[in-house]
């Protein structure tokens, strides 16, 4: 065997095993393709639930609730369904026996994604007819690991209030006197990776 | 032609019995729903021309229930036009409430399924449920988007 074959083929049993550990969707070092953004470490407590929590599990035709966090007056929950499926949901009430408005993903691999590293559930209003004029009432939602912060901006882009992403959730309240119109999620490097609107 | 009938059919098939479960878990049923788009058993695209008729805060753009005491809202949004791993359609759309002084909801345009209540919008009493068609400003193309909504 020449010099040239050996490294073809060693070159040619790398890209095997390469591809054989994408197929597997785990790379090398045990992360899930797209890494840090396609990750959420936190698995969260599992909950009791009580009678108006397991009604909204029913719902959604969920059986189980772990809670991620508790964060700014807002409880967030992972659920799972029978089917092996899982939603996510905030509960922002003052009432604990609820799960609160609930996501669920087309498949449990649909989300975090680096192209989907946040699931938001940030609410928005508009209080004028005129098309596309929404502005931030309160932001919220799940976030990936490599997700280190989220920020409300103005209409202009001007960063209103900044929090970091703790335990795969956030939660912004807008500041008294401002008005926030997009919700912006960034990495550790400080590029903003999603946004909403 | 022939050829691609014999699949396409029962592919077809395939994928409306998948969307009906799908839709079925995801909304309230077709028996305790008091309102639903287009119908209690079916989806439909919801673009800028799209309108209940019936007096939503968008004129066309939106669909909407009646007047009610609504205790939630349900949709189920397909994977269409486009969709990637992560459901990703390119088609956003801002569900949840509305009342005569403000419309309030959440932005998505990947494909899933959702369950909002007035309550966790800060909203009650007399409601419209509500679906709107959300295009973007950055330069994409906004598709429309294949749903169905119910409410109870």
């Amino acid at each position: 065997m020449t010099r040239s074959t050996t490294i073809v083929a060693v070159a040619a049993s790398a890209a095997v095993v390469t591809a054989a550990l994408l197929l597997l969707g785990s790379s090398a070092t045990g992360s899930p393709p797209g890494g840090e953004l396609a990750k959420m470490s936190n698995q969260g407590e599992p909950v009791n639930p009580g009678p108006g929590q397991r009604h909204e599990l029913q719902n959604v035709g969920a059986r189980r609730a772990w809670l991620l966090a508790a964060r700014n007056a807002r409880s967030f929950y992972r659920l799972s369904r029978d089917d092996g499926s899982v939603c996510y949901a905030v509960n922002s009430s003052t009432d604990e026996d609820r799960i609160g408005n609930t996501v669920c993903p087309l498949t449990p691999t649909s989300f975090p994604t680096p192209t989907a590293p946040v699931l938001d559930l940030s609410v928005f209003e508009s209080t004028s007819h005129v098309a596309g004029y929404f502005h931030v009432v309160a932001a919220q939602g799940f976030a990936a690991d490599g997700i280190v912060a989220v920020a409300l901006l103005d209409q202009r882009g001007r960063t209103i209030a900044r929090r970091r992403a703790a335990d795969n959730v956030y939660a912004i309240d807008v500041p008294p006197g401002r008005v926030a119109t997009t919700v912006a999620a960034y990495d550790a490097d400080g590029a903003e990776v999603f946004r909403v609107p | 032609m022939a050829h691609m009938h014999k699949h396409l059919i029962p592919t077809l098939a395939a994928m409306t019995a998948a969307l009906a479960i799908s839709v079925a878990a995801a909304v309230p049923s077709s028996a305790s729903a008091a309102w639903c788009w287009p119908t209690c058993s079916t989806s439909g695209l919801l673009g800028p021309g799209t309108s209940t008729y019936n007096g939503c805060w968008n004129s066309s753009g939106e669909v909407c229930s009646g007047w009610n005491t609504w205790s939630a809202n349900g949709i189920d949004k397909g994977c269409y036009p486009i969709c990637d791993y992560g459901g990703y359609t390119q088609a956003r759309v801002l569900y949840g409430f509305e009342n005569t002084e403000r419309i309030r909801g959440f932005y998505t345009d990947r494909a899933l399924a959702t369950y909002v209540y007035p309550y966790q919008l800060w909203m009650g009493g007399y409601l419209r449920a509500q679906v709107s068609w959300a295009p973007y400003t950055d330069g994409r193309t906004s598709y429309t988007s294949w749903i169905h909504v119910g409410a109870v």
